[in-house]
């Protein structure tokens, strides 16, 4: 039987966190969501989602950190930010630290739903090469 | 500020004034002095010298001319002898000499006792014996006489020349008066403008020509310089009022003295018009120099104004550009606060299309639905409350001073900067003390606050930390202290801080300019700003206000 596909939301709105946990559930996601980037560290080593939706802009370890910590212990799990800026520089630095794409703030939820597809279907293929080479 | 050039102003022009004057007008008058006294001394000293010289010649030329005529009758007198002359030659020996002038009055012949012999001329004297005379009793003595002016026998002042013939039995005399009038013309000739002229006193001081003021021959001149003396001696004598100017020598041995006086007003007149010429030149200079003095200065100091002008709006700019970099500041903080909210109302959204297909809601999800509508309206007015901050900050543009709560003051601030601080982990405290509100103006205080409080905020570089504003009297002023956690800074940076276009942010992040700006307006209200900071200890800027808060100078 397959896995339900999993996502782990990261930001520091509480009320964001639940109310995006609803609505990507009743798209038939698991959610798994932290406050914080330390949290989100330990969630992905406990349950390895499939995909992070991860806001660059937080108090603590800020999101281009927790990307970085992300791709040293899970290089194959795409991270997705949510970033404030939207400036060309900030992007190019995500991308070039390993995140799977970015999203404007605010997001829209159905493209961020498009972008969480897109990057699990990713992972699967990376994956799947992943097994045939071993 | 404006006020405080202008008077700046004034002082410049009144030292330049002051100076340039002092400059100019020194050396004019010192050199103008200095020629004014030498060109007089050395006027005076050419008056009295052509004066002098005017009575030296004429000593020579009366003296010679009584030579002349002493040689006349010694001729006449070595030419005949008693007899010739006695018995008819006098006459015609007379007529050649008189020339048909006039010189002489009379002549006569004398005989060793005294005795007029002979006599041609309009006196009777023939028979009278001078034998007690003066000029007789002489000349024993001597061959020639030259008397002072006497009236003898004739009761008439006049002058005679005798000269004496001795023969080898004895002696006889020729005598001659000379005219008094003819005289006394030859001895005025040197008449000098209106009041100069010459005359003769004798030994005791009487008159022996006439006078253009006073005394008739024979009177008493009073002229107190009677002793004999070498060369000519020239003295100021008053007369009548006036001041003359008296050159005297002494002629004919000392026989006379030759006086000439000339009122000295009258001799020293050109002088006088010379020096007054001097001095309308002088004058004319003075104000020459005084105009372009004045004209030099104001226009240095027009200069200046302009210099100050041109300052001031340069300064205006930098306010208004540093004032439009704060609020561009602000105004990203705050946009980027906005999506927080604005990112929950788009989720929000999405669930209640999720929740509503479109046969509607079922029944279950319609508190769900509801709640979610509730959210929303609590997101807008998150939303709504940090535009309002941002307007109610941007909007405070114009200067006016009013009396402000500086505690209302910096909670609104830190409220405003919290937005932006939040996702930075800073954290603001506010230890207000007491305070009296003061008479500022609100909208610079909060563009220094904001610098300040954005420089500490920056300090943190994203670790985070507290900024701490503490606020309190001392000494009569209002001291704000924002102490923060942050970097710190090198203390070569330190002593640059305040200096315009100093930044340590990366290119395009600072200006560079909002610490200098920061420190310009504090000094225009009368504050002061200071800086102490430890590298990793962190940084504390220290802010006072005059109570009074009277900003001196400002005009604005």
């Amino acid at each position: 039987m397959q896995k339900r596909r999993s996502v782990l939301l990261v930001d520091d709105e509480a009320l964001f966190l639940a109310t995006m946990a609803k609505v990507l559930g009743r798209h038939g996601l698991e959610v798994l969501t932290a406050p914080g980037g330390g949290e989100a560290l330990i969630l992905i080593e406990s349950a390895d989602p499939d995909v992070v939706v991860l806001d660059v802009k937080m108090p603590g370890l800020d999101g281009l950190a927790t990307l970085k910590e992300i791709k040293r212990l899970r290089p194959l799990t795409p991270v997705i930010l949510l970033t404030g800026h939207g400036t060309v520089e900030s992007g190019q630095e995500a991308l070039r630290q390993g995140a799977f794409d970015m999203q404007t703030k605010p997001a829209i939820v159905a493209k961020l739903l498009d972008l969480i597809e897109e990057a699990i279907r990713s992972r699967g293929l990376a994956e799947e090469a992943a097994r045939r080479e071993s | 500020m404006i006020a405080a050039a202008k008077r700046r102003r004034a002082t410049l022009y009144r030292r330049l004034l002051e100076s340039m004057l002092l400059m100019c007008l020194v050396p004019l008058f010192l050199v103008g002095g200095a020629a004014y006294v030498q060109f007089q001394l050395y006027a005076s000293r050419m008056v009295l010298d052509q004066q002098e010289r005017l009575v030296l010649n004429h000593r020579d030329f009366i003296e010679s001319y009584l030579r002349g005529r002493s040689a006349e009758l010694a001729a006449i007198a070595n030419q005949y002898t008693l007899e010739q002359l006695r018995d008819g030659e006098l006459e015609r020996a007379f007529a050649v000499i008189q020339q048909g002038a006039g010189i002489y009055t009379d002549i006569g012949m004398i005989d060793d006792q005294g005795n007029h012999l002979r006599y041609v001329g309009p006196y009777n004297l023939e028979g009278r014996n001078y034998s007690s005379a003066e000029w007789f009793q002489k000349l024993k003595a001597r061959d020639l006489v030259i008397s002072d002016l006497f009236t003898g026998y004739r009761a008439v002042p006049h002058f005679i020349i005798a000269v004496k013939r001795t023969t080898p039995t004895g002696y006889w005399i020729l005598r001659a008066s000379l005219s008094t009038d003819y005289f006394s013309q030859l001895v005025e000739r040197i008449h000098v403008g209106s009041t100069g002229e010459a005359f003769l006193l004798d030994r005791h001081g009487l008159y022996q020509t006439k006078t253009l003021f006073d005394s008739a021959p024979l009177q008493p001149s009073h002229f107190p310089y009677l002793s004999p003396h070498e060369g000519v001696r020239t003295v100021d004598l008053n007369f009548r009022g006036r001041t003359f100017l008296c050159s005297h020598v002494w002629i004919m041995g000392d026989q006379w003295l030759l006086v000439f006086r000339q009122e000295r007003a009258e001799a020293f007149a050109p002088l006088h018009r010379a020096l007054w010429t001097w001095a309308l030149i002088t004058f004319a200079a003075l104000i020459v120099v005084s105009l372009a003095t004045f004209a030099i200065a104001r226009n240095l100091v027009g200069f200046v104004a302009r210099a100050d002008a041109e300052k001031e709006n340069l300064h205006a700019q930098l306010l208004a550009s540093s004032k439009m970099a704060a609020i561009g500041e602000m105004a990203a903080g705050v946009a980027h606060e906005l999506n927080n909210p604005l990112g929950i109302i788009e989720t929000l959204r999405t669930w209640i299309l999720d929740l509503m297909p479109e046969k509607g809601p079922a029944e279950a999800d319609v508190p769900e639905v509801i709640d979610s509508a509730r959210k929303i309206g609590d997101q807008v007015e998150r939303c709504r409350r940090i535009t309002h901050d941002l307007l109610k900050f941007s909007r405070r543009v114009e200067s006016e001073r009013t009396l402000t709560d500086i505690n209302a003051l910096l909670a609104e601030m830190l409220q405003m900067v919290e937005h932006r601080a939040k996702a930075d982990n800073v954290a603001f405290h506010l230890e207000a003390g007491a305070l009296p509100s003061i008479v500022t103006s609100p909208s610079r205080l909060q563009q220094i606050i904001l610098n300040v409080l954005n420089n500490a905020v920056d300090a943190m570089e994203g670790r985070g930390g507290t900024v701490t504003v503490r606020t309190g009297m001392r000494g009569g002023a209002v001291e704000m202290v924002f102490k923060d956690t942050g970097c710190g800074i090198p203390e070569e940076n330190l002593q640059r801080i305040f200096e315009p276009f100093f930044t340590t942010k990366p290119v395009g992040k600072g200006t560079g300019l909002g610490l200098a700006v920061c420190y310009g307006l504090i000094q225009q209200m009368g504050g002061t700003l200071e800086v102490q900071s430890r590298v990793g200890a962190g940084t504390t800027f220290t802010l006072t206000l005059p109570a009074t808060s009277a900003e001196p100078g400002e005009a604005h």
